[in-house]
């Protein structure tokens, strides 16, 4: 083991594991650091007299991966350069170094006041080197070091390199390698210099793990990291330029990372929190320019250098900039892409970060609204974002780092601090309790956003005047949290009590009344009220497409609500026709991934679904699954959703493996995470027991179902729709375990409710009748069957004559006749019946498939009991061709 | 106003952390100057003597502006114009020993400056900054109370003199039982500490605090050499 020092030689104090130490070079460190603030020149080792072509070696600038710096003196002209000398191992090739000086001319081709202009280049003495101006004031990394400049400096600082990458982009010339170290300082103007030229000589090389490397990963762009050098383009060098103002700005690049890989990981996979959180002082307009160039997507940032310079410099002129801030659902997609189970602290700070945006936004809105308010917003605001700074700070990552801390604790944090701490600012508090209460709904946490949203209900009644809008918001939103937890005669109360208090003094067509009006239709459809519930939607939706045109997000909510309550009331073309409208709007206002897109997305699937259009259906909710799974993470209700969704298509399709796989996982994370009575934990009950009947699991199946029924016949009534599933698949699984008493008490009872509080011809009434009628058949009392059978089938071929299941029925008719010694009747009616269901085998629903067998069986039987062999033989190979 | 007997035992006090703080580049310097070993370690001891007992630690001097210039001319004008090897002999084997030189293992210590072809004051200046570097870096290892923060400098005191290697703060990390980040910290809150404690030691031997940054850079091209 070597006892001297690598770096100088010396000896080391300390030995054996222990690290061992260099005095000398902890000295210089130390002291290089207290010095430099005066010193012209970076420190560096004498390069010993060395000369590399016509250049003798002065001095070493300094160092780095592509190669060293000297100041060096040429001889002749007697002229002082920079001379750049790389590595012998750089230009491994002929053909790399042919490519680097085909490169270094075309830089060198480059004028520019702000460019650092190269020389001359060539090979000497073994190196490839080329000189350039040598600049004595330092370069940026070293003055962000030592004195950060105010935003608008750091803005008049960088004006003038934006315009020298516009001219460099122009003259086709990428920089690719932009960091506060390649700024050079000559006096108060900067200079941009180390085109990306060495990347040249191995353009297959490693760029992320190069980077790394040289420390210099936070220059970055995703895409690079993504699809590595190939991917480098102006938007990459637009990227790397935002990092220099962030840093400019802040005093820190935008990710920080506790190792190599979670930085990268950040830089990939979050967005920059916003500057001005950071550093309170940069302009709003300043801050949409740094985050312009930060967009993960190329296509997203300026659209080239020069437009980026135009900015700055309207910026610096004072006049209004052309970047735009993002709109709020793709803040609200970067929000929800962070609230997973548990985030890293970069990621909570950023949460927070727009958590105090959101505030601030809001803020501002209510300042235009009430004039009279401005100042005030304007104090409230500093004072909020200090508190939320506050709260940052506990999980800032360079404070303490705590890598598992979660959103959560946050929030709770922050929700304790406000007690008390604004006991003179209602107005302030209330603001904050409304955010939280926002935040704490996005992640599911419902009990604790509604908890908050009364405090501020409470603050702002008592500190306003009536009927203001503040205070109407927060009754809307307090009326959707109640209705997201099934509180929904609460909900209804504060959403009329909100609507008209905004129709008094917003107008009929404003949004908060439209807002309200679509969480009244949720809670009217949550009850089962579909009528009302469908006149406030149509309602709403002209509303909307008066007051704001057809792609304004409150219309398509509202023409989504509308689509929503034609499917619950069964009008499924109606339904399938506005959802692919809705869709389409989305898909095209705001991407693909968006939330909307996916609600929209995941509506059009539950459609095909019900109308039987399976693999649409299962292609739809596989992506949905995947998409959800991969932006809100596995634990989200939405996400939770789409899986039971799928789950439910594949039991439709007969995939009763595949489906009992999806459902139990859904089912496991909804019991954990919901309370036990709540809708969605009941109907992936529901359809587990059923997943588990057809796998042949009766018991687990009875426990479930009986179970599941018990609780919504409490908390939903005989004859909401989700009770009648529950009856339809308990009733199933009585009849297939031969309990038919059971089935036919428990469906008789839903018949009569159903007819009562639907009607005699409902769908859900008729699908009660004739399940009743055929377990009267099946316990041997055709009699009693027979006009059952005969309304439900009457009633259904009124509405839908050749449908599978008005064929089915009619076969079920046909036996309670054939029992009764009605044969010529049940023979008119059962062999049309069989033809047609065989036919449209293919398109019936898994679960139901059975119906063809069982109506050739009641074929067989008729031809049995009327002494026709021959006949019941025929179908008896029928029946067997037909299982093969 | 201090009776006699405090202010001796303070000067005493003073002087003996003298010592204590600059010995080496002074024994250095003489050893250097051509002095054999035990000579030199004898009028290192007489020249603390000779401080002691002249007024020195507390007369006001304008040359005390910079200590470590101070301190040299005064061994220089003692050596000159007061003594010969053999009376060093003399006074010194009077005196109390100020330098445990038993412990202080001089020769292993002036070894490294030995081998650089510096001459005597060069040597000096060597030494100098090596001794105050390498008393601020006690000092922080001192600060390091408890077995843990101990166990910690150990490991992490290499990351003060040089960058880390790719892999470094992960296997320190391992070591330490820490995250990554941790590492990170600590040693940026060893080196800010330690920057801190140098410039301690440097505003100590200097009077006028704008001084302290000459002093330094002084200080540093000195260590590069």
């Amino acid at each position: 083991m070597s006892d001297s020092c690598p770096t100088c030689g010396g000896r080391l104090e300390g030995t054996g594991s222990e690290g061992a130490l260099c005095l000398r070079c902890a000295g210089v460190r130390v002291l290089e650091q207290e010095v430099s603030g005066g010193a012209g020149l970076p420190a560096g080792r004498s390069p010993e007299g060395r000369r590399i072509g016509h250049y003798e070696l002065l001095e070493e600038l300094g160092r780095g991966g592509m190669g060293r710096v000297f100041l060096a003196r040429q001889d002749g002209l007697e002229r002082i350069v920079a001379l750049k000398v790389l590595p012998d191992s750089a230009a491994a090739s002929p053909e790399a170094e042919l490519r680097f000086q085909r490169e270094a001319r075309t830089v060198a081709r480059l004028r520019h006041p702000h460019i650092v202009a190269i020389y001359d280049l060539g090979r000497a003495d073994g190196c490839l080197y080329f000189s350039m101006e040598y600049i004595p004031g330092g370069d940026l990394a070293r003055r962000l070091r030592e004195q950060p400049p105010g935003p608008r400096a750091a803005a008049a600082l960088l004006h003038p390199i934006a315009e020298a990458l516009a001219y460099a982009h122009r003259e086709g010339v990428l920089h690719r390698d932009l960091k506060p170290s390649n700024i050079l300082l000559d006096g108060d103007q900067p200079r941009l210099a180390d085109f990306g030229l060495a990347a040249e000589l191995d353009p297959g090389a490693d760029l992320t793990r190069t980077a790394v490397l040289l420390g210099t990963p936070h220059y970055l762009a995703p895409e690079a990291l993504r699809d590595g050098s190939r991917s480098l383009s102006v938007a990459s060098d637009l990227y790397a330029f935002g990092v220099v103002l962030f840093e400019l700005l802040t005093g820190r690049t935008p990710y920080i990372g506790a190792s190599p890989s979670e930085l990268l990981a950040l830089i990939a996979h979050s967005d920059p929190p916003a500057p001005r959180l950071l550093a309170p002082a940069v302009p709003r307009d300043l801050e949409t320019i740094c985050l312009k160039c930060l967009e993960r997507e190329p296509a997203q940032r300026y659209a080239g250098a020069g437009a980026l310079a135009e900015d700055l410099r309207r910026f610096l002129a004072g006049e209004s900039i052309l970047a735009r801030r993002p709109r709020p659902w793709q803040v609200a997609a970067r929000f929800a892409r962070r609230h997973r189970a548990g985030v890293t602290a970069g990621a909570v700070v950023a949460a927070i970060l727009i958590l105090a945006t959101a505030v601030s936004t809001a803020l501002a809105v209510r300042a235009t609204r009430a004039e009279r308010r401005a100042a005030t917003a304007a104090k409230a605001s500093a004072e909020m974002s200090q508190f939320l700074r506050n709260v940052l700070e506990q999980a800032a990552p360079d404070q303490q780092p705590d890598r598992d801390l979660k959103l959560r604790t946050v929030l709770d944090n922050a929700a304790r601090r406000i007690n008390g701490q604004f006991a003179d600012q209602p107005l302030v508090e209330a603001d904050l309790r409304d955010t939280l209460a926002e935040t704490y709904g996005s992640l599911g946490l419902f009990p604790e956003a509604e908890t908050h949203l009364r405090r501020a209900l409470a603050l702002r009644q008592r500190a306003l005047p009536p009927d203001d809008p503040a205070t109407i918001a927060v009754m809307s939103s307090l009326a959707s949290m109640l209705a997201e937890q099934d509180k929904f005669t609460e909900a209804e109360t504060v959403d009329r009590a909100a609507i008209a208090a905004a129709e008094r003094t917003l107008g009929p067509g404003d949004q908060v009344v439209l807002n309200s009006m679509n969480d009244l239709v949720f809670v009217y459809k949550g009850e089962g009220r579909l009528r009302e519930a469908e006149a406030v939607a149509v309602q709403a939706r002209d509303r909307a497409l008066r007051a704001l045109g057809p792609d304004d997000f409150q219309t398509r909510a509202a023409m989504n609500d509308l689509a929503s309550i034609y499917f619950s009331e069964e009008r499924y073309p109606e339904s399938e026709k506005l959802n692919a409208a809705v869709l389409a709007a989305d898909t095209r206002i705001d991407g693909p991934d968006s939330p909307t897109t996916l609600t929209s997305l995941s509506n059009l699937a539950s459609v095909y679904w019900a109308e039987d259009k399976l693999q649409e259906s299962e292609a739809v909710n596989l992506r949905l699954v995947d998409t959800r799974r991969r932006v809100l993470g596995p634990v989200h209700p939405d996400t939770l959703r789409s899986m039971h969704n799928l789950a439910t298509t594949y039991f439709e399709e007969g995939k009763f493996a595949e489906a009992e796989r999806w459902e139990k996982q859904d089912f496991a994370e909804r019991r954990r995470t919901l309370p036990p009575d709540h809708r969605d934990v009941l109907s992936a009950e529901l359809a587990l027991a059923a997943d588990e009947l057809e796998l042949g699991r009766a018991a687990e199946a009875t426990a479930l179902g009986t179970q599941a029924l018990a609780t919504l016949r409490r908390i939903a009534g005989p004859s909401h729709f989700m009770t009648r599933n529950a009856i339809t698949v308990v009733a199933r699984i009585f009849v297939r375990t031969g309990r038919l008493p059971e089935a036919e008490t428990l469906e008789r009872d839903s018949w009569r409710e159903c007819a009562r509080d639907l009607g005699p011809t409902a769908r859900q009434t008729l699908v009660a009748e004739s399940v009743l009628g055929d377990v009267l058949f099946r316990e041997g009392r055709p009699a009693e069957a027979e006009p059952l059978l005969r309304h439900a089938w009457t009633a259904r071929a009124a509405s839908s004559p050749g449908g599978w299941q008005t064929l089915a029925v009619q076969s079920q008719l046909g036996g309670a006749l054939a029992a009764l010694g009605r044969a010529r009747e049940a023979e008119a009616l059962e062999l049309p019946a069989y033809a047609g269901l065989a036919q449209q085998a293919a398109a019936i629903p898994g679960r139901s498939r059975g119906v063809v067998r069982e109506a050739g069986e009641r074929l067989i039987a008729l031809y049995t009991a009327t002494h026709r062999p021959a006949d019941a033989d025929a179908w008896r190979r029928r029946l067997t061709a037909l299982a093969l | 106003m201090l009776d006699a007997r405090q202010a001796s035992v303070r000067r005493r006090e003073a002087l003996e952390r003298l010592c204590a703080n600059y010995w080496l580049p002074l024994y250095a310097y003489l050893r250097r100057r051509g002095h054999a070993p035990a000579d030199a370690e004898d009028l290192t001891q007489a020249f603390f003597g000779h401080l002691l007992a002249t007024d020195f630690l507390e007369r006001s001097d304008p040359e005390k502006g910079r200590f470590r210039g101070f301190l040299v001319g005064a061994l220089k004008r003692f050596l000159g114009t007061h003594f010969t090897r053999e009376n060093a002999a003399k006074r010194g084997g009077g005196a109390v020993d100020l330098v445990d030189w038993a412990a202080a293992d001089a020769e292993a210590k002036f070894m490294p400056f030995a081998e650089a072809p510096l001459d005597a004051s060069e040597v000096y200046e060597r030494s100098w900054a090596y001794a105050l570097i390498g008393r601020a870096l006690r000092q922080l290892e001192a600060e390091q109370a408890g077995p843990e923060k101990a166990r910690r400098f150990a490991l992490l005191k290499a990351f003060l003199s040089a960058a880390p290697d790719r892999g470094d703060y992960d296997r320190a990390a391992r070591a330490l039982g820490a995250t990554r980040a941790n590492i990170s910290l600590w040693v940026h809150r060893l080196s800010t500490r330690y920057a801190e404690l140098v410039k301690l030691e440097v505003a100590a031997t200097v009077r006028d605090p704008a001084d302290v940054k000459d002093e330094m850079a002084h200080l540093l091209r000195v260590l590069r050499r």
